[in-house]
């Protein structure tokens, strides 16, 4: 199942609907559902904000597709690449409490929440490929 | 006490003033990064006005991202500072469970009611 957005912040909400209708047809517990909502939430948020520069005239293609074993999300645009690794890969929390940061926890749900976290290029199109073993 | 109504994208926010220097929030609706600079503005504005105990009622906080959690945790250290804390209360599973995913259960006040709230200021 695909669904587009234009790159607006103010279309999140709109792309976790779908996504929520999507995940409903499976059997997955309500918090497996919410932790996959909001794990391609944050990566549409960082595609939107950083890669596209919140740019309305570019879209933003959401794929779902479900398998026995997984589900596979691809979130793919034209903007810039950006990182799938945490920098600190040691995380702590209270480091961003004392540094007073806003940012930088995305992309550790998204990792806390997903298996497997990937970036690649189809052609001119970056795709963050995002996967979810089921039990 | 009196009460401000603030609409926004996604997000609804009442402010009420618990005099001599609690201000109570009550949220409703998504924090994403949509609406998490709205949400920034209002605590930004709390601060100002030297409201450094902030209850947050999330009775109708239906979802929350890392934007949402970015604005709290970056006042943390200010708020405590002073003296001050963000307590918050009815907390939806779902909501909750961000903030376990990222530890922040075991470093924030949150609580099940307001009661319990009250007393935890």
């Amino acid at each position: 199942m695909q669904h587009t957005i234009p790159c607006l912040k103010e279309c999140l909400c709109e792309m976790r609907s779908f996504v929520a209708t999507q995940l409903s047809q499976t059997q997955l517990s309500e918090t497996e559902k919410a932790q996959i909502v909001l794990a391609i939430d944050e990566a549409c948020s960082n595609a939107i904000i950083h890669g596209n520069n919140c740019d309305k005239n570019r879209l933003l293609q959401l794929t779902i597709d479900f398998y026995q074993e997984e589900i596979r999300i691809e979130i793919s645009d034209i903007g810039k690449q950006l990182p799938t690794t945490p920098k600190n890969t040691d995380f702590d929390i209270q480091q961003n409490i004392t540094n007073k940061m806003k940012g930088g926890l995305g992309l550790r749900l998204i990792h806390n929440i997903m298996d497997n976290v990937d970036y690649y290029h189809r052609g001119n199109i970056g795709v963050c490929s995002l996967t979810k073993r089921l039990k | 006490m009196f009460s401000i109504i603030q609409n926004m994208n996604q997000l609804l926010v009442e402010q009420i003033v618990l005099p001599p220097n609690c201000l109570k929030l009550i949220v409703k609706g998504d924090l994403d990064a949509g609406t998490a600079i709205e949400m920034d503005d209002i605590i930004k504005q709390a601060l100002d006005n030297k409201y450094f105990i902030i209850l947050l009622n999330c009775t109708d906080l239906k979802y929350i991202s890392s934007a949402g959690l970015g604005v709290f945790i970056s006042y943390l250290e200010d708020i405590k500072t002073e003296g001050g804390s963000f307590v918050f209360y009815n907390m939806l599973p779902s909501v909750y469970n961000v903030f376990e995913l990222l530890g922040l259960h075991r470093l924030l006040t949150i609580v099940e009611n307001e009661t319990a709230a009250l007393l935890a200021i």
